[in-house]
């Protein structure tokens, strides 16, 4: 029971950061057509400035992760505004020019930080755990994934319940209409463009709880949401959280239960899952 | 426009093809001249090591003004990427072009595997940096030091049980040939005292999150990890004591992954764990106290078996040097090396003729020294250390 | 489409000028090397490797528009029949290894392709990097796949022709040479037949294509099949070669160069691919020389440039301007 029990929570607390990586990338993806394989170095970049603050400088826990999403958000915004703005709907172009961003990315950070692995970090008030039963919890698992399911609730409501997700989800299906409508498309792109890099950029400093940070980890975290995409679909706040939970559960279990077959159980699933349902479990089609 | 950038990238083409052959070009090899390359991990999981080991290296070399029995000496240092195939392919570089007879590393042990039967073609010696795999000494290529995995380990087996008390043990170690190696010397000499191993786990290359391999951990007096570097291994021992466990554990290469950085940013974590160490910036020799001196100088801070393994390494090759008169050529310098007793930081050296060397091992732990965590003297000590299967 | 005719116009229409590159490059491929040291040697050898990779990929992509995410699927499967047969049989024959890495590369491209062409688009990204992925975990953890104590299979002999022979890089770069050059004749010819251009209408437009009769799904299947197989050629060239293989071969990075290097020369035509993986090949020799820290720094920084401002590939740019050049004045010479 207390197996089965602590695996579940830690694979529901890794399940969560790996939504709060995929669900920007699925969102710019699904619904604005934009494929961002930099979405990782977002969260790399967010990572390592909120160790900056955090660290080097001593301040408090959550500025730096507010200043991670900030990192993350602009460099997203200067991505999609200088570059990616030029190559709509060429999904060849975004691939190979995100993906170009990753390696420059990565070499930034090991020039600027070095290429040394950082400690896990988090605010002294939430190290340490808590007693359940005969096992013990990490505080910093039990904020992770409390902050994921708020995060994935405002998301939610933000996409679905209001007129800005009303205004991205329609304007993606039909510029001239919403243009038309006298709506600035153009403001709509960056302000969600900005959101999904922020929140990769913040996960960056969550993460950074549980994970270290260390230059490789712009494509380690790209690979892992690549696979949260394809399974949890496409598009929307729910596919991303259910594709996170899932993988984080399979993940998780797989290695407790056949250590050595941990890679192969998820590429595994995320076969069997395209090869049944392409645009994944909750996903639009593309 | 268009005319002019047209030439110039036909010109640049032309230049990128054309000027490997001049520019690039081999160095002749000099009579002159002693080259020593050196394969170091800047990047990587392992690239906190490589400027360590360089400084070794650098250091050694400073002492002596970087001339060797009325040659000078040159020291080549190329990134190995902690990527097997980065080391090959600069193994090459090395060799090809530089025109080396000595190298010093690469650390991974699968590098290892892959430069042996190459360097043994060439005639090439390579020295490990922190362990060797007993399956290149059919080669006679390699220079072992301080001696093979198993080896380095199997003495600290028998300390956990006979000395340390603890009856069974679970065993957590990164899944490469390098850690598994160390894995094996520690279960065989736990066992052989009367131990039991409960439970082997391995983990892949770069494990973000230890923590389903925790919570799977059957009971056991004591847990022993061995992971790939400082990363890794703080990384594990924050998590495992962050899910609450309190139980005692103890490592190997203590000495490597305890890096005053990793130490710094572990503090109270890192208090209480014993580790194999084949060295300690505490030790009590004269060579050390040099060698120390010398460290602080020149980096700012105190070394760890990084540094003093790269810098023994390069006095070992000095020393053949001085007794081959400069000759570099490899069989010369194999019987030099293998025939050596030297004093050095870590204790006294000397070799098998397989080139395999006889070290001490020791026993150390993190310790809080005022406000700093520094890493102790030695607890135990065990003297030559010898690879069994070479008896 | 006479091509015996088209060849015959195509001299007739020569002039001297048009000479100079084809002496150029003839001179960069079999002088040069002659005149290289070992080390570079090598290097040309690791640029003929890359271009065949490069070609294989540019055939799929370029011309079907087909983009894969795994095409280091193929590569790393070539590579490991060779490494498998020099570890467990001790056998390095080439006329054995080669056309068995070549088939059983064949073998996986078809499989693949089954799978992966359910789907399009994005999807197919997806798909082919995760069949990729699943390549690498096995090559990982399977015992029998790895040299013992390590990750990867090395100490694989050099290539055995049957008869005695020593090898040396310059031996081996023209060795690939030639290999390289059938490699290209044949997919030229596939390329310039009429399957070929069916690819590029189906690139263009398969829903055209498919009213027009054509089996799109088939085109696109076989396509992908020829792609993976000279992606095995170029694999087992790389064992033979670099005499070692791991399961990174079979990762995204390797994936990745191919398309890096097709899309810097420019896609959908051959010699594109070429040009690019020279380009990729010697830049970073460059750098590796320079400032070896700062290459995927250079690298990233060269395909951004080529998206924004040479969506064409630079190959491709430098050909089309060079006639140009050439037309404009007489007497300009490189």
């Amino acid at each position: 029971m207390d197996f089965f029990l602590s695996n579940l929570l830690n694979g529901i607390s890794y399940g969560m950061i790996l939504f709060l990586i995929a669900a920007g990338m699925s969102i710019v993806m699904g619904v604005m057509g934009i494929t961002n394989l930099a979405h990782g170095a977002l969260y790399m970049v967010g990572a390592y400035v909120g160790w900056t603050v955090a660290v080097k400088l001593g301040l408090d826990f959550w500025l730096a992760a507010v200043a991670g999403g900030i990192a993350g958000g602009l460099i997203g915004l200067l991505m999609e505004r200088v570059f990616l703005k030029q190559l709509y709907k060429q999904v060849n172009e975004q691939v190979l020019l995100t993906y170009g961003f990753v390696y420059i990315l990565t070499n930034i950070c090991i020039w600027i930080w070095g290429g040394r692995y950082r400690l896990q970090f988090t605010a002294p008030y939430i190290f340490g755990s808590v007693d359940l039963g005969d096992f013990s919890f990490p505080l910093t698992r039990i904020v992770i994934t409390g902050l994921g399911f708020i995060i994935a609730a405002s998301l939610w409501y933000l996409q679905n319940k209001t007129r800005i997700g009303a205004i991205v989800r329609a304007g993606m299906d039909d510029k001239e209409m919403i243009q038309g409508l006298g709506i600035n498309l153009n403001v709509v792109v960056m302000l969600v463009f900005f959101i999904a890099s922020f929140i990769a950029g913040f996960a960056g400093v969550i993460g950074a709880q549980l994970l270290s940070t260390y230059p490789g980890i712009g494509l380690d975290v790209l690979l892992q949401a690549l696979v949260v995409i394809i399974v949890g679909g496409v598009g929307s706040i729910q596919g991303a959280l259910l594709g996170g939970l899932l993988i984080g559960l399979i993940d998780t279990f797989g290695k407790a239960l056949f250590p050595g077959l941990a890679m192969f159980t998820i590429y595994l699933a995320m076969i069997v899952v395209l090869l049944f349902k392409p645009s994944g479990l909750l996903g639009r089609k593309v | 426009m268009k005319k002019f950038v047209t030439i110039l990238l036909a010109a640049a083409m032309a230049a990128i093809f054309v000027l490997p052959v001049y520019a690039g070009g081999g160095s002749e090899p000099e009579e002159e001249v002693i080259k020593i390359g050196a394969l170091l991990d800047f990047t990587g999981p392992v690239a906190d090591l490589g400027p360590k080991f360089q400084a070794g290296i650098e250091l050694a070399l400073e002492e002596v003004g970087y001339e060797v029995a009325g040659h000078p000496i040159e020291l080549i240092v190329e990134d190995s990427a902690t990527s097997v195939e980065a080391a090959v392919e600069k193994y090459k570089k090395l060799v090809d072009k530089d025109k080396i007879n000595l190298c010093i590393g690469p650390l991974m042990g699968d590098a290892h595997l892959a430069l042996a039967p190459l360097a043994a073609e060439n005639k090439v010696i390579i020295t490990s940096l922190i362990n060797g795999m007993y399956d290149t000494i059919k080669y006679k290529t390699y220079i072992i030091y301080p001696t093979t995995v198993d080896a380095q380990t199997y003495p600290f087996g028998k300390y956990t049980y006979e000395k340390l008390g603890h009856k069974s043990a679970v065993v957590i170690a990164a899944d490469y040939a390098g850690k598994r190696g160390y894995a094996d010397g520690f279960i065989k000499g736990f066992q052989e005292s009367g131990g039991e191993i409960v439970q082997e786990i391995y983990t892949p290359l770069g494990t973000p999150d230890y923590s389903p391999y925790i919570s799977q951990m059957k009971s056991a007096d004591v847990v022993m990890y061995a992971l790939e570097g400082p990363g890794p291994v703080s990384r594990f021992i924050y998590q495992y004591r962050q899910a609450g466990n309190e139980g005692p554990l103890v490592t190997i290469t203590q000495d490597g992954d305890y890096t005053p950085e990793a130490l710094a940013e572990l503090k109270d974590i890192a208090l209480g764990i014993q580790g194999e160490a084949s060295y300690t910036w505490k030790l009590d020799n004269p060579e050390n106290k040099k060698f120390v001196d010398g460290i602080k100088k020149k980096t700012g801070t105190v070394p760890s078996s990084s540094e003093q393994n790269a810098y023994t390494l390069t006095k070992i090759l000095l020393a053949a040097l001085e007794k081959t008169g400069g000759d570099d050529s490899y069989n010369k310098m194999w019987g030099a090396i293998t025939s050596l007793k030297m004093n050095t930081p870590a204790g006294p050296v000397s070799f098998t003729p397989e080139g395999v060397a006889i070290t001490h091992m020791y026993v150390t732990q993190a310790e809080k020294v005022g406000n700093n965590y520094e890493i102790s003297a030695p607890l135990f000590t065990v003297e030559n250390v010898k690879d069994w299967r070479l008896k | 489409m006479d091509t015996a005719i088209q060849k015959k116009s195509i001299f007739r229409n020569y002039r001297t000028i048009d000479l100079v590159p084809v002496v150029i490059i003839l001179f960069l491929l079999l002088i040069l090397p002659a005149l290289a040291p070992t080390h570079v040697q090598g290097i040309m050898v690791k640029f003929l490797i890359y271009a065949i990779f490069a070609i294989s990929y540019d055939f799929v992509f370029g011309y079907a528009g087909l983009l894969s995410l795994g095409h280091a699927a193929f590569f790393g499967t070539g590579g490991y029949v060779a490494a498998v047969l020099s570890l467990h049989w001790e056998n390095n024959l080439f006329w054995l290894g080669m056309p068995l890495g070549v088939i059983l590369a064949a073998i996986i491209a078809a499989v693949f392709g089954l799978i992966a062409l359910r789907v399009s688009g994005t999807y197919f990204l997806l798909l082919t990097f995760a069949l990729a992925q699943l390549l690498y975990s096995v090559s990982w953890n399977v015992r029998w796949l790895n040299s013992s104590g390590m990750q990867g299979i090395a100490n694989i002999s050099l290539p055995g022709l049957g008869f005695a022979f020593e090898w040396n890089n310059l031996r081996f770069f023209y060795f690939a040479l030639v290999i390289f050059g059938i490699c290209l004749y044949l997919l030229k010819r596939i390329t310039d037949s009429p399957f070929g251009h069916a690819l590029v209408g189906i690139r263009e437009g398969d829903i055209r294509m498919r009213v027009l009769g054509y089996n799109v799904w088939f085109f696109k299947y076989l396509a992908y099949i020829i792609s993976g197989t000279f992606a095995g050629v170029a694999g087992v060239l790389f064992a033979y070669f670099n005499r070692f293989i791991s399961p990174a071969q079979f990762s995204l990075g390797t994936s990745f160069l191919p398309m890096v290097m097709a899309i810097i020369g420019g896609r959908g035509t051959l010699y594109g691919a070429v040009i690019g993986a020279a380009i990729v090949v010697f830049v970073e020799y460059f750098a590796s020389l320079f400032t070896p820290e700062r290459w995927p720094l250079i690298l990233g920084a060269i395909f951004v440039v080529s998206i924004m401002y040479f969506r064409e590939g630079v190959g491709v740019f430098l050909v089309k301007n060079w006639k140009k050049v050439s037309g404009a004045n007489d007497s300009t010479t490189n």
